[in-house]
């Protein structure tokens, strides 16, 4: 007998082998298992909100904290998204959203991410660095923030000492475009190999072979199909 | 010359399915037949972990699991490593999720690492689940001004006023390192605004290599005290601890991949400068 367990990991292998085959060629088995996942992440953010709202609003309310029903009031607004008649009042939850969420993150903008940043790179040492690699990584810093932020300064042409620090910005913001395309490569790498991973481990590992002769089968059909439309 | 040319313009034209065909052997050759590559660890993995190894046992530490399934083959080695090393060293393990999948991935990592979760003795006494906690970085917000506040029952719906694991964890200050395993939003922008900044909690980074560059920043500030780079981060963290485990396995892998993308970077420019010399 099967366990469950066993079960949901070759359903997931097969799903896995599916979503591979796009790769191919694009095709309806493929798209028929986008549509379940996106399903089945819906149906568990829907979920997990649900009962983040329970624990954090409804269950005070009903032992006698009455003030979370305010918020809860305020989200069931949303409904109103559906009514044509009456759509601008979903749009009180959602200035409640923006306003809320941007005057959070503006608050910890200013000090995270501006002046923070600016302190972390100003004091960087050059002469007390502890070796000649950092003191050299420091420079390289120094040099790529002033230079990339005189990249973007609009306000005067690009010629002499101006136009070269300019175009050393420009080759910083290029060799870091460089920098994030090769993580952006290593990440998805390290997707593959996790799949893989998953893959060549027993039971679904039996699968790899059933997955082989059918592409080599569709493969085939294609060809023959493509043959007397060619000729 | 001609019939050389002929080639080359024949490689940069290339069907892309062959490529997929070479990168899937390249990947699973060495996941099949490990070679034992040689693997150095970088400054940032040290800094991470000669920060967790200073920590005296009892102190609360907070996992922040902000990821979605899509960011495990990354994220779930950095995982499992972080929380067998904090399991080592005895410290409190505070785990809660801004991202809805994020409770259930801490669920599983925390039955990987410890046998059980729910069920283990030790759990609500060394570790707990919090469970997710809707708002984004609203609830990140909520979470760092009152603790129980925004999560007054843990994933399994117990309550969490009278947990020994949260006993002097009001605030995100009395953390003495919070861990975002970070994927997208909310994540290290977030908790950076929401925690670091007004609370001065110390946070290290266990990210994807996906946003590894807009985290880096952070590191070099000062701001942060460590960084995990995705399966590589992985791999390193658990060459640390002295328990090689998949990442490890995965890196051979990662690095013969690597090598099979440049040198098809390289030939395709090769193919497309030969055949731009041969239009003039």
């Amino acid at each position: 007998m099967i366990d469950v367990g066993t079960i949901g990991t070759l359903l997931s292998a097969v799903f896995t082998l599916i979503v591979f085959s796009f790769l191919y060629r694009d095709n309806r088995i493929y798209k028929l298992i986008e549509h379940i996942y996106l399903g089945f992440a819906i149906g568990v953010s829907a979920v997990m909100a649900k009962a983040s709202v329970t624990s954090t609003a409804w269950n005070p309310a009903m032992r006698g904290a009455w003030i979370w029903l305010l918020p809860i009031a305020v989200g069931l607004l949303f409904c109103f998204y559906f009514s044509k008649k009456h759509f601008w009042i979903s749009r009180i939850p959602v200035s409640f959203l923006v306003g809320g969420a941007t005057g959070l993150a503006i608050s910890g903008v200013v000090k995270a991410q501006i002046l923070d940043q600016i302190r972390g790179t100003i004091t960087l040492p050059l002469i007390t660095a502890p070796n000649p690699i950092t003191a050299i990584n420091n420079l390289l810093i120094i040099l790529g923030v002033v230079s990339t932020l005189l990249f973007f300064f609009f306000s005067k042409e690009r010629k002499g000492i101006m136009g070269k620090a300019m175009l050393l910005g420009r080759i910083f913001v290029v060799v870091s475009l460089g920098a994030s395309f090769g993580f952006i490569v290593m990440a998805r790498m390290s997707l593959l190999i996790g799949r893989l991973q998953f893959l060549f481990k027993t039971p679904q590992l039996y699968l790899l072979p059933v997955a082989l002769i059918m592409l080599l089968i569709w493969i085939m059909w294609d060809k023959r199909k493509a043959g007397p439309a060619q000729a | 010359m001609s019939e050389e040319r002929s080639f080359l313009t024949r490689l940069g034209r290339m069907d892309r399915r062959f490529m997929y065909v070479v990168i899937l052997i390249a990947v699973s050759i060495p996941l099949l037949r490990p070679l034992a590559l040689p693997l150095s660890v970088s400054p940032e993995t040290k800094l991470f972990y000669d920060y967790v190894q200073s920590l005296p046992s009892g102190t609360a530490i907070g996992l922040t699991f902000d990821c979605q399934p899509g960011a495990l083959p990354e994220l779930y080695p950095q995982m499992l490593a972080i929380l067998q090393h904090l399991k080592v060293r005895q410290t409190r393990i505070i785990c809660v999720a801004f991202m809805a999948e994020g409770a259930m991935i801490a669920h599983n990592a925390l039955t990987d690492v410890f046998g059980a979760s729910q069920s283990h003795p030790g759990y609500g006494k060394t570790f707990v689940n919090l469970g997710f906690i809707a708002g984004g970085e609203t609830g990140m917000a909520a979470f760092a001004k009152s603790v129980k506040g925004a999560a007054p029952q843990d994933y399994y719906g117990s309550p969490t006023d009278k947990m020994e694991v949260l006993s002097g964890v009001e605030t995100a200050k009395d953390f003495a390192l919070i861990v975002e395993f970070a994927y997208g939003t909310p994540g290290i922008p977030e908790i950076m605004r929401q925690m670091q900044s007004p609370y001065g909690v110390k946070i290290a980074a266990a990210a994807t290599a996906l946003i590894a560059t807009q985290v880096m920043p952070y590191l070099k500030s000062g701001q942060m005290v460590g960084m995990l780079t995705g399966l590589r981060g992985a791999a390193e963290y658990e060459n640390l601890i002295g328990k090689p485990g998949e990442a490890v396995a995965g890196m051979d892998a990662q690095s013969v991949a690597h090598v099979a993308i440049i040198l098809a970077i390289l030939v395709g420019n090769i193919g497309y400068y030969s055949e731009r010399r041969k239009q003039k």
